[in-house]
């Protein structure tokens, strides 16, 4: 045995066998560092096991309906099939399918403000028409502001709780998309409520 | 499964791997915040913010290094903040006297309490050298990482720490063969 196996076996706290003592009896260093190694290994504290609980509950907290779940369901009813898509044109005041990149995106109401027919526009209204308008009461995880006296999308500002349904929503998860494409239009911000 | 494995799973939000995680490590989590801390329910706390910051900024873990170390740097982090924050509160001034009674609680008790007494009295850099070298098993380098200092340093450390907790062993008639 070695010193640094007497070491390990002090640490781990395991019962001395003869090798053990046979090399204390002859190893002045391990006997005067074995004392202190036993004595702190003894002293070891345990973890309360209510601790446990504790630490789990919080970590990984019993999953509740947040706000936002509604708007989740609400979507769901407004997203039809998953499939690679295109970006459509569609004009004002029309029944309008906008589809969007990814996921398809069908949305079978009309549009009713004036919107141009490119990427960004197509995204914002699906997105706008899911979250832009809760519940009363409830917040809007999506505003859309558009340029005045114009067509074209001025602003996305998105709740950061957009991020955590990305892996459910096709349209949160577009939003996702375009910020990194577009990071001058869309921002993620929290809000104040 | 080893720890930066188990880690993963628990930041993708698998609960039963970090269940895993904590059972492996809570120990010496707790032990070594209750060395610094020097306070049961202070070392609980601290455990848990821990846990809840490996869960929460676990993807700040630089995937190359071994997890062990970082949690143990944690660890120090939440229990040096620990303290900061005590010292600034009006009971520290009792700290004296609650280690006075658990001196005394030690004269008729285990060979646990004189340790606990004798650790109490060693500066903390000192306890917890001893603590990450001689309870944990740490190597001089892997402790030096965590208390930011040499692994020259650390073994003085140890070394005065050792006599210190022999002395306070031979006083007290203690013998822990």
């Amino acid at each position: 045995m070695t010193c640094d196996d007497l070491r390990k076996s002090a640490i781990e706290g395991e019962p001395l066998d003869e090798a053990a003592r046979g090399h204390l009896a002859d190893c002045a260093a391990c006997g005067e560092e074995f004392a202190e190694l036993r004595a702190l290994t003894m002293s070891r504290p345990v973890a309360p096991p209510d601790l446990r609980e504790r630490v789990l509950a919080s970590a990984f907290p019993a999953r509740t309906a947040p706000a936002w779940t509604g708007f989740v369901r609400a979507a769901a009813v407004l997203i039809i099939g998953v499939g690679v898509g295109f970006v459509s044109g569609f004009a004002l005041n029309k029944t309008k399918i906008v589809e969007v990149q990814g996921p398809t995106v069908t949305i079978k109401e009309p549009v009713d403000k004036p919107v141009s027919d490119d990427y960004v526009s197509n995204v914002a209204i699906a997105a706008e028409r899911v979250y832009g308008h809760p519940p009363e009461g409830q917040p809007a995880l999506v505003d859309v502001t558009y340029v005045p006296n114009s067509v074209r999308i001025q602003s996305i500002v998105v709740d950061p709780k957009m991020k955590d349904i990305e892996q459910y929503c096709p349209v949160a998860r577009q939003l996702g998309s375009l910020a990194q494409k577009r990071p001058d239009v869309v921002v993620y911000k929290k809000k104040e409520y | 499964m080893d720890d930066e494995a188990l880690l993963e799973r628990s930041l993708q939000g698998d609960p039963a791997a970090f269940r895993a995680l904590y059972d492996r490590h809570a120990g010496e989590v707790y032990g070594y915040a209750r060395r610094i801390v020097g306070d049961g329910a202070a070392a609980e706390d601290v455990s848990q913010e821990v846990f809840l910051t490996v869960v929460r900024r676990g993807s700040t873990f630089d995937r190359s290094r071994a997890f062990r170390p970082w949690l143990l740097t944690l660890v120090r982090n939440k229990s040096i903040d620990w303290l900061r924050a005590r010292a600034k509160r009006p009971e520290t001034k009792l700290e004296g006297e609650a280690l006075e009674a658990l001196a005394e609680r030690a004269v008729a008790g285990e060979a646990g309490e004189q340790v606990e007494v004798a650790l109490a009295r060693l500066p903390l850099a000192y306890r917890e050298t001893l603590w990450l070298c001689d309870a944990l098993g740490l190597t001089y380098v892997e402790a030096g990482a965590i208390l930011g200092c040499d692994p020259g340093t650390i073994g003085s450390r140890i070394s005065r720490g050792r006599k210190a907790l022999r002395e306070h062993f031979s006083r007290n008639g203690h013998d822990v063969r």
